[in-house]
C-alpha cells in the first residue's frame, strides 16, 4: 500500500477510494492500526467499533466494484465523541452514571448522514463528564493528552476529538460545542474546528447539556475537510426542536474564491483583555496577513459570558437533577460541585439571562451589517498541563477551568458559525487558535478566510510526530 | 442579588442550606466548600447581568433562532 493514509486527508483518502488506488478495507485497517499504536499514548478512544468499520468498508469497496456511486466521504474513517449515539453502543457522555443504560437503539442524526455518504465510523471518543469541562480530563477514563506535548491538555470538553485528528488516528471526527467545546480543544491540539449556526445540524442523538447552547461540530485537518463533512451533515430534522428548517446551503463549491471584498474586523474590548501576549499576538498575525484594518466591539461582552454561564449552569443542572439526587457520589466531584450550584439559582435569573440574549443578539446583527468575519482569540493561553488549576493569565492569577472558554462563551451564546484555526510559532511546540466568526447562517464566509489563510501557509494543521 | 453586594458567608450559607434542603440533595460536608465557592461566582455572574439594563419590551428567547 502506497497511499499514505495515515497524513492524507479526508478528502483524499475518499477521492483515492473513489480510484480504486485503495481499497476502504486496507484505510479501515490502517486506521484500527493506528488506534492500536497512538491511542496508548494519548488516551483519546474509548470504544473501538472495529466489527461495524470492517462491515462498512467491505460495503463501500462492493459497492466501488458494482459500479455505484460510494458518496462523497466513501471509505473515510472518522470518530465521535462519546456523546454521539452510536447504534448498539452505551451512550457514555463521559460519566460513570451513562454506563448503566441501554446501548443506543440507532445512530445520532449526523452520524446517520455520514453513514450515507460512505464514512467508516472507527469508534467513541474521550470527553469531560457530560460536557461539563473545558480542559478534555476525564475523572473516569483519565484525561486526553495532547499530541503535540503529552504534558500538556487538549481542551475540552471535545478533547479526545481534537486529540485523534490531531494524532492522525482519524482524518476528522465530531464533537460538540455548548460555551467552547470544539472551539477550545481544536485551538489547543493544533485542527481545525467548526462550530456551525445554532440550529442548522441536528442533536438528534446527542446526549444534552445545555439544550439552549449546544452545537454539533467538527475537527479536521484541513479546510477543504471542514467543508466536505458540514456540507454531507446538513439536513434538516425535524425531531430536533432547535433544528431551523433551511435548505441545505454547501460551503464546498465557494471555499476557494478567497477573500477579495469580504469586510473583515478584529474585536475588540472584552476580546483584547485577559489573554497571553501570544494569543492576542495570534490575532494580529492573522489579520496582518489579511491586511485587517478594522475593528468592531461586541459590545457588554462580559455580561454576555455570565449570561451564558448563568443558563448553562441552571439548564445543565436542571437536566441532571435527579442523577444529583440519586447517583452523586458517581459524578466527578468537580462536575457534581457545579451541577449543585446551577441548580440553586434563580428562575428570574435564567429569563433575565435569555432576556439578555435577545438583546445581545441584536447588537451583534447591527454589526453584522457592515461586517462579514470578525477574529476573536479561541483561548487566553496556549494548552496548560493537565492537572493544571490555575494559571497566571495577563498579571492574574486565573482558574484554568473557567478562563479556556472566555472568548468562546459570548459567542455560541448567540449561536453564530465559527471556524477555528491554529498557528505555530517557531520555538514552541504547542499552537494556538483564533476563531473566524460569521453572522448566522453564513459558515460558507468563515471557511472562506480560513482556506485562504490556509493556502498562504498562515495556518495548518500536521499531524503530531508523538 | 443587590448590587455590589459583598456576599457575606452568612448569606451563601443560608442560600445553600434552603436550597439544598428544597431540592434534596446531599452533599459530603468536604464538598460544602466547593459548593459555596460556586454559589460565590454564579453571585457575581447575577450582579454583572443585573448592572445592565434590560428595555420592558425585550422578550426570552427560549428557543433560539440564530
Amino acid at each position: 500500500m502506497s497511499f499514505d493514509s495515515f497524513r492524507a486527508s479526508a478528502s483524499a483518502v475518499a477521492r483515492a477510494v473513489a480510484a480504486r488506488e485503495i481499497t476502504a478495507v486496507e484505510v479501515a485497517e490502517a486506521a484500527l492500526a493506528a488506534i492500536a499504536t497512538r491511542n496508548r499514548k494519548i488516551n483519546a478512544v474509548t470504544v473501538v467499533t472495529a466489527a461495524r468499520a470492517r462491515r462498512k468498508a467491505a460495503a463501500v469497496d462492493a459497492a466501488i466494484a458494482r459500479g455505484e456511486q460510494p458518496g462523497p466521504l466513501a471509505g473515510v474513517p472518522y470518530a465521535v465523541k462519546n456523546l454521539f449515539d452510536i447504534e448498539g453502543i452505551v451512550t457514555r457522555a463521559g460519566a460513570r452514571i451513562n454506563a448503566d443504560n441501554q446501548p443506543a437503539q440507532a445512530d445520532a442524526f449526523v452520524v446517520s448522514r455520514l453513514e450515507s455518504a460512505g464514512a467508516v465510523l472507527v469508534g467513541g471518543l474521550n470527553m469531560n463528564e457530560f460536557a461539563y469541562g473545558f480542559t478534555g480530563e476525564n475523572f473516569h477514563d483519565g484525561a486526553t493528552l495532547n499530541p503535540h506535548d503529552p504534558r500538556h491538555i487538549t481542551g475540552g470538553s471535545s478533547g479526545g476529538s481534537a486529540a485523534a485528528v490531531a494524532a492522525g488516528i482519524v482524518p476528522f471526527a465530531l464533537g460538540s460545542d455548548t460555551n467552547g467545546s470544539v472551539r477550545v480543544p481544536a485551538a489547543l491540539c493544533g485542527v481545525f474546528g467548526l462550530k456551525p449556526t445554532y440550529g442548522r445540524l441536528s442533536r438528534r442523538g446527542l446526549f444534552p447539556f445545555v439544550a439552549s447552547f449546544d452545537h454539533a461540530g467538527l475537527f479536521a485537518r484541513s479546510t477543504e475537510d471542514l467543508a466536505r463533512i458540514y456540507d454531507a451533515m446538513q439536513s434538516y430534522d425535524a425531531e430536533d426542536p432547535a433544528c431551523v428548517p433551511r435548505q441545505t446551503e454547501p460551503t464546498l463549491p465557494t471555499l476557494s474564491e478567497g477573500t477579495r471584498g469580504l469586510r473583515i474586523a478584529v474585536a475588540g474590548d472584552y476580546f483584547r483583555r485577559g489573554a497571553d501576549p501570544a494569543a492576542l499576538g495570534a490575532v494580529d498575525r492573522i489579520a496582518a496577513a489579511l491586511a485587517v484594518q478594522r475593528g468592531i466591539n461586541l459590545p457588554q461582552a462580559e455580561i454576555a459570558r455570565a449570561a451564558a454561564y448563568l443558563i448553562s449552569a441552571a439548564e445543565g443542572a436542571a437536566l441532571h437533577l435527579q442523577r444529583l439526587q440519586t447517583r452523586a457520589a458517581d459524578f466527578d466531584p468537580s462536575v457534581r460541585d457545579r451541577l449543585a450550584a446551577g441548580a440553586m439559582i434563580p428562575a428570574s435569573v435564567v429569563v433575565r439571562a435569555q432576556r439578555f440574549r435577545a438583546w445581545f443578539q441584536a447588537r451583534a446583527r447591527a454589526i453584522f451589517a457592515d461586517v462579514d468575519v470578525i477574529l476573536a482569540p479561541a483561548t487566553p493561553c496556549r494548552a496548560p498541563l493537565i492537572g493544571q488549576t490555575m494559571m497566571r493569565i495577563d498579571g492574574r492569577e486565573a482558574p484554568v477551568r473557567a478562563e479556556l472558554g472566555i472568548y468562546t462563551q459570548p459567542i455560541s451564546f448567540i449561536g453564530l458559525p465559527v471556524c477555528t484555526v491554529p498557528l505555530w510559532t517557531t520555538g514552541e511546540r504547542l499552537p494556538l487558535g483564533v476563531q473566524l466568526i460569521g453572522p448566522a447562517w453564513r459558515e460558507d464566509l468563515v471557511l472562506r478566510v480560513a482556506q485562504a489563510l490556509e493556502a498562504a501557509e498562515i495556518v495548518a494543521a500536521p499531524v503530531a510526530p508523538l | 442579588m443587590a448590587q455590589n453586594a459583598t456576599y457575606e458567608d452568612a448569606t451563601l450559607d443560608a442560600w445553600y442550606d434552603a436550597l439544598m434542603n428544597l431540592l434534596d440533595l446531599a452533599t459530603a460536608a468536604s464538598d460544602r466548600a466547593t459548593v459555596l465557592a460556586n454559589l460565590r461566582f454564579i453571585a457575581h455572574q447575577i450582579d454583572l447581568l443585573d448592572s445592565w439594563p434590560l428595555d420592558n419590551t425585550i422578550e426570552p428567547a427560549p428557543i433560539f433562532r440564530a
